[in-house]
């Protein structure tokens, strides 16, 4: 009853969603079997609670909430425009098409998906180490 | 150049908007042509097949290239001014999810190139009929590679709204503080998050059993076709309202600012969206009553208790208006002509959750006039009320409130002539799904006037164009807050600087702005 009581009331709200969303899923779920014994949708349906189950405890066990950092000026902590994505997303697309028309796409597909990916990567990387360096100067 | 590579969570908003609308065209000119065929008896336009490729056309362009994008396009460029942020948790996956989709899109059309032409097998793809037996084109196979790249653009989309509601809120912005619109998008979000694999899922099986030779959903090979349908229909209910809450939000945000009040019953509507929300993943198997497979009170009992949050919703916008100082400006009319036409839809949507009427009215013009009463009026009037009210802010000037009127008197005209004319063809029996019908059935006059009223929509969507050239050739000229509203975008500039806010009021209510304005005119001792 104790546990019960700190998930309803204990948790911030974003976590109740998740948990709610999981009894009610886990519930209905357990009632559609018996009244159908019908695996697809029970399957779906309880694969629905376990997973947002899965999110909901770990949101209540690390304490998450949100709204609690002070108003920042964030320019230069957003990443600058760069065409990775694009190249990532024609990569992905032209490789998909292998599965229609043979290797040739995937091929094709593989040189903007890699040069878009290292890019990203490499700026994913280089922000983060200046992104500590800043924190470090602001104390 | 630049929008080719921008990680601007606004830019990408307008990216996702322009295409999605380009696509809304593209599927209206369908729409039209199938009208035209069907005005009259006999083949005019068309043959038998290139209407199954019109229709599935139409539906997968409407539903997954416009309505769904849609709203992912408005929650890009809205909520993280909402919410008070510079820019998503994510911005490059916030760029890759507009690509994919775009690119998913396109695949989706490449069918037109193909051999065969575009896919034929209604945007629900039904097995057996979208196996490669029957379906031999090679649209089919672009049909499956697209929606899949995009159904992964609207899962990354999905996280990253998540995540960035989750994580980015301003300070005193807590989740019982957060805007309406803010609210629905993530509770769609979360929709798309765990219906989204299921359709996913269901298109890798299908290309297996076309190119690869499994046979998920050959019943002559020990698969089931049926399972396509569980799978299809987990997705595609869900994906209603995951089409129609960001539009629910859209209203709960545009009313209260032209009624002068707050919105009624601000919890009750967030306790109404989450329960729209994880009923929408009960009610799937209501498309498959007739199959024989389900459980029909099941799902019947599920899909009547889930009108009930609609009707909450429903309430809370006649509650706001009550007594309120209401005004008619032109996003306000698009809210009337929604709350009018979409009870038409929730009302035959009740009808239809009734297994004995559904045997009667299932496959006919009934579901088509209702699908349609649902999700145009849904999706279609809540974005204009949604375009006009936030263009200001997208543009940084405002759109024509005379043609918006012709605009808006055009939509409901040509909606409800359209429309509901395909109730009562339903009820007497005319199939949907067909390229024709015999002379002597009593359906011509119906059809007739269903079709003058799609070119009425079609003269008004031209309209529209024309108040967008016409806002775009003057300069910028909007204040930041043009309609006297509450939420925190308003704060920010029309249009908004890259990293949108230098600073932000105090948040201590859902209506930060308006508390700010108030705060103003307390000090400066004027009304």
């Amino acid at each position: 009853m104790r546990l019960l009581r700190r998930l309803v009331f204990g948790d911030p709200a974003e976590t109740r969603f998740f948990l709610f969303l999981s009894a009610f899923a886990l519930v209905i779920g357990a009632i559609y079997w018996l009244v159908s014994y019908e695996p697809a949708g029970s399957v779906l349906l309880l694969a629905f609670g376990a997973a947002t189950g899965v999110m909901g405890v770990v949101l209540h066990r690390t304490g998450r909430r949100g709204a609690d950092r002070p108003f920042l000026d964030e320019t230069g902590r957003f990443p600058s425009e760069t065409p990775a994505p694009l190249a990532v997303g024609a990569g992905i697309a032209l490789m998909a098409l292998a599965t229609i028309f043979g290797p040739a796409p995937l091929v094709v597909g593989l040189l903007p998906f890699a040069w878009g990916a290292w890019t990203w990567l490499g700026r994913a990387r280089a922000e983060l180490d200046s992104q500590a360096l800043d924190d470090e100067q602001r104390g | 150049m630049t929008w080719l590579t921008t990680t601007d969570h606004k830019r990408i908003g307008i990216l996702y908007l322009v295409s999605a609308f380009a696509f809304f065209l593209l599927g209206g000119v369908i729409a039209l042509l199938m009208r035209t065929e069907l005005a009259v008896p006999g083949l005019q336009v068309t043959d038998e097949h290139g209407y199954n490729q019109m229709f599935t056309m139409h539906g997968t362009i409407m539903m997954l290239l416009f309505a769904t994008p849609t709203s992912a396009a408005l929650a890009n460029f809205l909520v993280p001014l909402q919410v008070g942020t510079a820019d998503m948790v994510f911005p490059r996956l916030n760029a890759l999810s507009f690509w994919l989709f775009l690119f998913g899109g396109i695949i989706v059309l490449s069918g037109y190139a193909a051999a065969g032409g575009p896919a034929d097998i209604g945007w629900t793809g039904y097995p057996p009929n979208s196996e490669l037996a029957y379906s031999t084109t090679t649209g089919t196979d672009l049909w499956i590679i697209g929606l899949a790249l995009t159904g992964v653009a609207s899962i990354l989309g999905a996280l990253n709204f998540t995540v960035t509601i989750y994580t980015r809120r301003a300070p005193g912005m807590s989740m019982l503080r957060l805007p309406i619109f803010s609210w629905t998008v993530l509770v769609t979000a979360i929709l798309i998050l765990f219906s989204f694999p299921a359709l996913t899922s269901a298109l890798a099986m299908l290309l297996l059993d076309r190119r690869f030779g499994a046979t998920f959903f050959l019943p002559s090979e020990g698969g089931d076709a049926i399972l396509w349908q569980h799978l299809f229909w987990f997705f595609g209910h869900p994906e209603v309202y995951i089409v129609i809450l960001p539009f629910f939000g859209i209203l709960s945000e545009v009313i209260p600012v032209f009624a002068r009040k707050p919105l009624f019953g601000y919890r009750a509507f967030v306790l109404a969206t989450i329960l729209i929300g994880v009923y929408s993943f009960t009610v799937w198997a209501h498309h498959m009553f007739t199959t024989g497979a389900v459980a029909n009170p099941f799902f019947s009992i599920t899909t009547f208790v889930i009108a009930v949050p609609t009707g909450i919703k429903f309430f809370n916008w006649i509650a706001t208006m009550w007594r309120g100082r209401l005004s008619f400006p032109t996003p306000m009319l698009w809210c009337l002509g929604f709350l009018y036409l979409f009870l038409f839809g929730g009302i035959t949507g009740i009808v239809l959750g009734s297994p004995p009427l559904d045997y009667a009215f299932h496959d006919t013009y009934f579901v088509v006039a209702h699908m349609h009463n649902v999700l145009v009026s849904g999706t279609v009037f809540a974005l204009f009320a949604g375009l006009y009210f936030w263009f200001p802010k997208m543009a940084g000037r405002r759109l024509s409130e005379r043609l918006g009127r012709i605009h808006f008197w055009s939509w409901v005209v040509g909606f409800t002539l359209t429309f509901l004319p395909q109730y009562q063809l339903g009820a007497s029996g005319m199939p949907r799904r067909y390229a024709d019908y015999p002379a002597d059935a009593g359906w011509t006059a119906l059809n007739q006037l269903s079709t003058a009223g799609s070119l009425l929509l079609g003269v008004g969507v031209l309209v529209f164009l024309a108040a967008v050239a016409l806002a775009l050739r003057r300069p910028p000229d909007q204040p930041p807050d043009p309609w006297g509203a509450n939420s925190l975008e308003w704060w920010a500039d029309s249009p908004p600087s890259h990293h949108n806010f230098r600073s932000l009021p105090p948040i201590r209510s859902e209506r930060p702005v308006f508390d700010a304005r108030h705060a103003a005119v307390l000090e400066e001792g004027t009304p």
